[in-house]
């Protein structure tokens, strides 16, 4: 049944592909700065944060804008594709009248639309690293390696949220409350190591720590991360994937007629 | 091969209800039961109501949604256009989304690519292809997401009533595609309200009501049941019984015959008069209860609750829909003539009445109003079409109930605003009250007889068995009616010929009753009526007499001893009869109708022959005698102005003791008619004469009328003698028969004798000088009696309008409307004058222009005074009276006479 379902996917390929890069397409729409605001976005939050973090919390630390804006970029990647994901029935609810298309497309194609983003985004930082960092070039595959990781993540979660959603309108709201609590406990504007020995228990159970550290290490160290983030990023993305596709499987039939 | 099969699917929606204090969540049964099952190159029409589950259906046949039960089959890829234009990103533009669009359908790019062309083509929206689908126009948005769509080439496509957008031209072009699509012998679904548009696309359609697919056929035949069904549950219920269907919906009822509709437009309906407004039967509020499986009660209530209607209808076992109608309503309202009309298919294309058929010329559509075809069946009660096998059409037969009021038939042509034929009763209501409200009311009582077969025959039957025709006329019984036709024409109109008794105090009209009508031979007619509450039955017998002539019997069979006060038998004669007759006297009738029935213009003898004729001899005349009998006696009136009619009345009044009619048969009238055509009665003869200068005196029947030079200066009665015996008066008209004896130059000499008093009367009438005649009425018993009073009078026209004595002078007032035997005495002098000194006369009054003479009248009984007296007469006879009334010895015995002496004398 499984087989079946990703051989629908399969021969939708196209349109999810399609999709996500209309998407793309409409969010810059009529826009004068366009894709360049895929960079303004982060640059803008770094600075925030940075004036906030140096000039009043007087945090001395060496490239602390790089520091920040390596766990700020996947961050905010994260937060956009899984709430824009969620309501993604519900905003392309007459898509969902009109076609037979695989449902799973509309999350997934969503979810990739804004990694698509995401990586456009990278294409200005990645040089800005290697800039401040020139180790980070060697480990440039484990860059792609963890963005993968990460985007099977967040598609899982895209998925059973979206469907949750429909069900359940309150998710879309709690999800935005969620996601602010959730910055200030990821290891954003830290580094997992300035927590407190007794509560880092926090960051084991928070998946977002393990993809930020993976990424900050990658990017900002130039280091190999512990095996154990990479244990921790591998779980959550299957975990997250397998998870998501179950519960989104198990809805998806009631899905029309509850919009 | 079989595309599309679905069986026993069931599909549900969670709905949840809130209300108030609780939320519940309850299961909604969009789809019930459905079996369906579509072949290869069929193009499916589903139609119903909104939320009947039509949407539901293709969404769970396009895979979008599965069923909770059942099974379906779809073979093929399957493409729906459920929602046009969904998917669209409103920034890109139309080459984008068509691109976006065609992968939504399942299209891989390379295909997209092959077919843009078309797509593009399809559309024609030019340059627009390139600008963002947020800048097009509704109508360009729908044509560019309809040329996706359609060029998907899919082996099933489903259509979700999208095609309602855009202009006609789209909408054709649309259509041509679908077909298109069709031919190449794809599968195709159509949800539609457009039925104009399901008739051009499908062959075959579905109904769906509440998930359940409740009808499957060809599309003419589901499509007319779906726009009779439409509506609000509680004012929509069917009757069923062999091939016919009868659907009742809001005030309307629409007949099927095999799955075919007869009915067109509105079907069967009820118009009517409200104030000034026309009012149909489908502007009010319905509540239908099926009674049982062939019966069902509808009550329509108006919006602002004034008027009720009720209908019920039964298909009987021999398959005649029973439709009867009751309207009520204030009478403030001002209910008027209501219409029963049955507008049928205009595939009909011949109708028939008992007495007629034609053809329906083609319907002009130009025409708003209906044209009528047949309006001469008055009182027919039987109106048809005649089948139409090439169209499998059976016959309809509309016919109204015998115990019905009077209705007047049509056959309309109708135009607008659907073509039609159709069948109308036009009835008139009558006032009444109900809890001290007037309310006026209609009722009408149809019977629709559908079936194959020659409705000529049928209405022939109906006919035939009411019909007694001769040569020269025929005569028509039914419903406590007759209708008498000549060779071409209806003679009577309106309430045509009846009767009406008093019974017990109580007025009975034959229209009232309830008839059966049994043809025994083909000379021979009977019909019974019987009235509620009346232990009687009323017996017509009609038999033929010769060529152009019936024998009318009627009759009272009675079972419990009643007092008959008055039988009437009343015969309203079309107005195109101008003239009257009786045995010997003709006229002709006041040229306008006026409110109120007319003067008497003849008061007949009590046996005798009153008519009617036309001149132009147009129509045959009719005349009727009515044979001897105590206390019978006619008149011919005008009617009133909404009747318009020629009266001719017999009229029975049994004498005080023979009122008491005991049980068995009681023979009341018998009547004879005939019909003379082209024929005018005789001129009439005059039993005497007798002339001096320029006064005449014709003396006929009883009566003598005064002339001078031609000119009628009395009227009605004239000069006649009168008496009452036992408190009721016999006069010398009505009551006697007279013999003319052959007489001396000068002298006028005529006997009588009285039919129901036992007295001979002599006249001698001689002039005495130009302008003078002397009179001498001599009045003998030929057995004892016990007379009251004994009186001579003159009769004359109302035309003088002053009169004088010799002691006094006045003017005429009004008649006064009274039906009595005594008339308004003006004068009198009483015992204590000269005989020889005393006279009345009237005078003033103008005929044809000049000033008439005026008439002195002066009268006495064997040399001894009595009263002279003015009188006027009841508004009925109109005429002034003069008038010498005596008080005789209270007992006559055998042999005794009176002799009354009287001069007429003409002054100017």
């Amino acid at each position: 049944m499984i087989k079946d379902k990703i051989a629908d996917f399969y021969r939708y390929r196209h349109v999810f592909l399609d999709m996500a890069v209309k998407q793309l397409k409409v969010r810059y729409a009529g826009s004068v700065l366009g894709i360049s605001l895929a960079v303004f976005n982060p640059i803008l939050l770094t600075m925030g944060v940075v004036f906030a973090f140096t000039a009043i919390f007087n945090v001395r630390m060496r490239d602390f804008p790089l520091f920040v804006l390596a766990g700020m970029f996947p961050w905010m990647f994260f937060v956009s594709a899984l709430s824009e994901a969620t309501r993604i029935f519900l905003s392309q609810q007459n898509i969902l009248r009109q076609f037979r298309l695989p449902r799973e497309t509309l999350p997934a194609s969503c979810v990739l639309s804004h990694f698509l983003n995401y990586l456009i985004g990278w294409l200005f930082f990645l040089p800005l690293f290697l800039y401040f960092n020139p180790r980070v070039l060697p480990l440039f595959f484990l860059f792609v390696f963890v963005s993968l990781l990460f985007l099977v993540f967040t598609a899982g979660l895209g998925l059973l949220f979206s469907v949750v959603h429909v069900f359940c309108r309150d998710v879309g709201h709690l999800l935005d409350i969620v996601f602010m609590f959730w910055m200030w406990v990821t290891p954003v504007f830290y580094s997992a190591d300035m927590i407190p020995e007794g509560l880092r228990w926090i960051c084991v159970m928070n998946p977002m720590a393990g993809f930020i550290t993976f990424y900050r290490d990658v990017l900002f160290f130039g280091r190999v991360p512990d095996l154990f983030v990479f244990v921790q990023v591998v779980l959550w993305s299957l975990g997250s994937l397998c998870c998501g596709a179950g519960i989104f499987w198990r809805f998806e039939p009631q899905l029309l007629k509850r919009i | 091969m079989v595309v599309i099969q679905c069986r026993d699917v069931w599909e549900k929606y969670r709905i949840r209800f809130v209300t108030e204090d609780k939320t519940v969540w309850e299961n909604f049964w969009a789809l019930r039961a459905l079996d369906l099952e579509v072949s290869e190159g069929e193009v499916l029409g589903i139609i119903g109501e909104n939320g009947s589950g039509k949407s539901t259906l293709l969404k769970v046949l396009a895979g979008m949604l599965k069923p909770d039960r059942g099974e379906v089959r779809v073979a093929g890829r399957v493409t729906g256009l459920l929602e046009l234009g969904a998917g669209f990103q409103l920034e890109l533009t139309g080459q984008e989304n068509i691109m976006l669009n065609a992968g939504l359908f399942g299209l891989d790019p390379r295909e997209t690519q092959r077919r843009y062309q078309g797509i593009v083509d399809f559309a024609g929206l030019g340059r627009f292809i390139h600008a963002p689908v947020k800048c097009y126009s509704q109508g360009m948005f729908a044509r560019l997401a309809f040329s996706v769509a359609i060029h998907i080439d899919p082996d099933v496509l489903l259509i979700d009533d999208i095609l309602a957008v855009g202009d006609e031209a789209f909408q054709a072009k649309c259509a041509r595609k679908i077909l298109e699509i069709k031919e190449r012998g794809k599968t195709i679904l159509l949800v539609t309200h457009d039925m104009q548009m399901l008739r051009r696309l499908c062959r075959r359609a579905i109904l769906l009501k509440e998930g359940r697919l409740i009808m499957d056929g060809p599309c003419p035949k589901v499509v007319p049941l779906y726009s009779r069904l439409r509506g609000p549950q509680e004012s929509v219920g069917t009757l069923e019984r062999g091939p016919l269907r009868v659907v009742f919906n809001k005030g309307r009822i629409f007949i099927f015959w095999k799955e075919e509709m007869l009915t067109s437009g509105a079907g069967g309906h009820v118009v009517f008069l409200l104030g000034d407004a026309w009012v149909s039967s489908s502007q009010a509020e319905w509540d239908v209860r099926l009674e049982a499986d062939d019966r069902l009660i509808a009550t329509g209530t108006s919006y602002q609750k004034t008027w009720v209607q009720r209908w019920s209808a039964q298909i009987m076992p021999d398959g005649t829909l029973l439709w009867d109608i009751s309207l009520e309503a204030d009478e403030s309202l001002g209910l008027g003539e209501a219409y029963v009309n049955v507008l049928l298919n205009k595939a009909y294309r011949s109708w028939v009445t008992p007495e007629r058929s034609g053809p329906f010329p083609d319907v002009d559509a130009e025409k708003k109003d209906g044209q009528v075809l047949s309006g001469e069946a008055a009182g027919m009660k039987c109106l048809a079409v005649e089948e139409e096998p090439a169209a499998s059409l059976p016959a309809v037969v509309f016919e109204q109930a015998d115990d019905g009021p009077l209705s007047h038939p049509y056959i309309i042509n109708a135009a607008y605003p659907e073509p039609g034929r159709i069948l109308q009763y036009r009835i008139f209501p009558v006032r009444g009250s109900q809890e001290g409200v007037a309310r006026t009311h209609v009722s009408f009582a149809g019977r629709l007889r559908v079936g194959m077969g020659r409705a000529a025959r049928r209405t022939q039957d109906v006919f035939e068995s009411y019909n007694l025709s001769g040569q020269e006329g025929a005569l028509v019984c039914r419903g406590g009616r007759m209708m008498l036709y000549g060779k071409e024409a209806l003679l009577t109109t309106g309430q045509h010929v009846y009767t009406s008794m008093r019974v017990d105090g109580t007025w009975y009209s034959s229209g009232a009753a309830r008839w059966e009508v049994s043809k025994e031979g083909s000379d021979r007619l009977v019909a019974r009526g019987r009235w509620e509450g009346l232990a009687l039955t009323q017996v017509w017998e009609f038999v033929k007499n010769g060529a152009d002539s019936f024998f009318w019997r009627v009759s009272l069979d009675i079972e419990k001893a009643v007092h008959l006060d008055e039988l009437n038998m009343l015969c309203l004669c079309r107005p195109e009869y101008t003239h009257w007759f009786c045995d010997d006297v003709r006229g002709d009738f006041p040229a306008a109708f006026v409110s109120h029935e007319c003067d008497i213009l003849q008061k007949c003898l009590p046996a005798g022959t009153i008519g009617v004729y036309d001149p132009v001899g147009a129509l045959p005349a009719v005349a009727v005698s009515f044979a001897p009998q105590k206390g019978t006696f006619a008149k011919i009136l005008n009617s009133d102005f909404f009747h318009k009619g020629r009266i001719l009345r017999v009229i029975k009044v049994p004498p005080e003791n023979e009122r008491l009619l005991p049980p068995g048969r009681q023979p009341c009238f018998d009547l004879a008619w005939h019909f003379q055509e082209g024929r005018r009665p005789g001129p009439y003869t005059v039993a005497a004469g007798l002339e001096t200068g320029r006064l005449r005196l014709e003396c006929a029947e009883g009566r003598g009328r005064l002339f001078q030079d031609g000119v009628p200066l009395s009227k009605g009665l004239a000069l006649y003698a009168s008496l009452r015996v036992d408190g009721r008066w016999h006069d010398s008209v009505s009551s006697a028969f007279w013999k003319y004896e052959r007489s001396p130059q000068g002298v006028l000499r005529c006997a009588g004798t009285w039919l129901h008093v036992p007295v001979r009367q002599f006249w001698e009438i001689s002039a005495i000088d130009r302008r003078a005649l002397a009179f001498a009425v001599t009045t003998e018993a030929t057995a004892a009696l016990r007379p009251e009073r004994f009186q001579t009078n003159v009769m004359l026209s109302e035309s003088y309008r002053q009169w004088f004595s010799h002691e006094a002078e006045g003017v005429f007032p009004e008649f006064k409307d009274v039906l009595d035997d005594e008339w308004e005495e003006l004068w009198a002098a009483r015992n204590g004058y000269d005989p020889a000194r005393a006279f009345v006369g009237v005078k003033a009054a103008s005929c044809l222009g000049r000033l008439c003479p005026s008439v002195v009248f002066t009268c006495a009984a064997d040399g001894k005074e009595g009263a002279l007296a003015v009188v006027n007469s009841d508004v009925y006879h109109r005429g002034r009276v003069l008038r010498f009334s005596h008080e005789p010895p209270s007992v006559w015995k055998n042999g005794f006479r009176l002799v009354c002496r009287g001069k007429i004398v003409l002054q100017d």
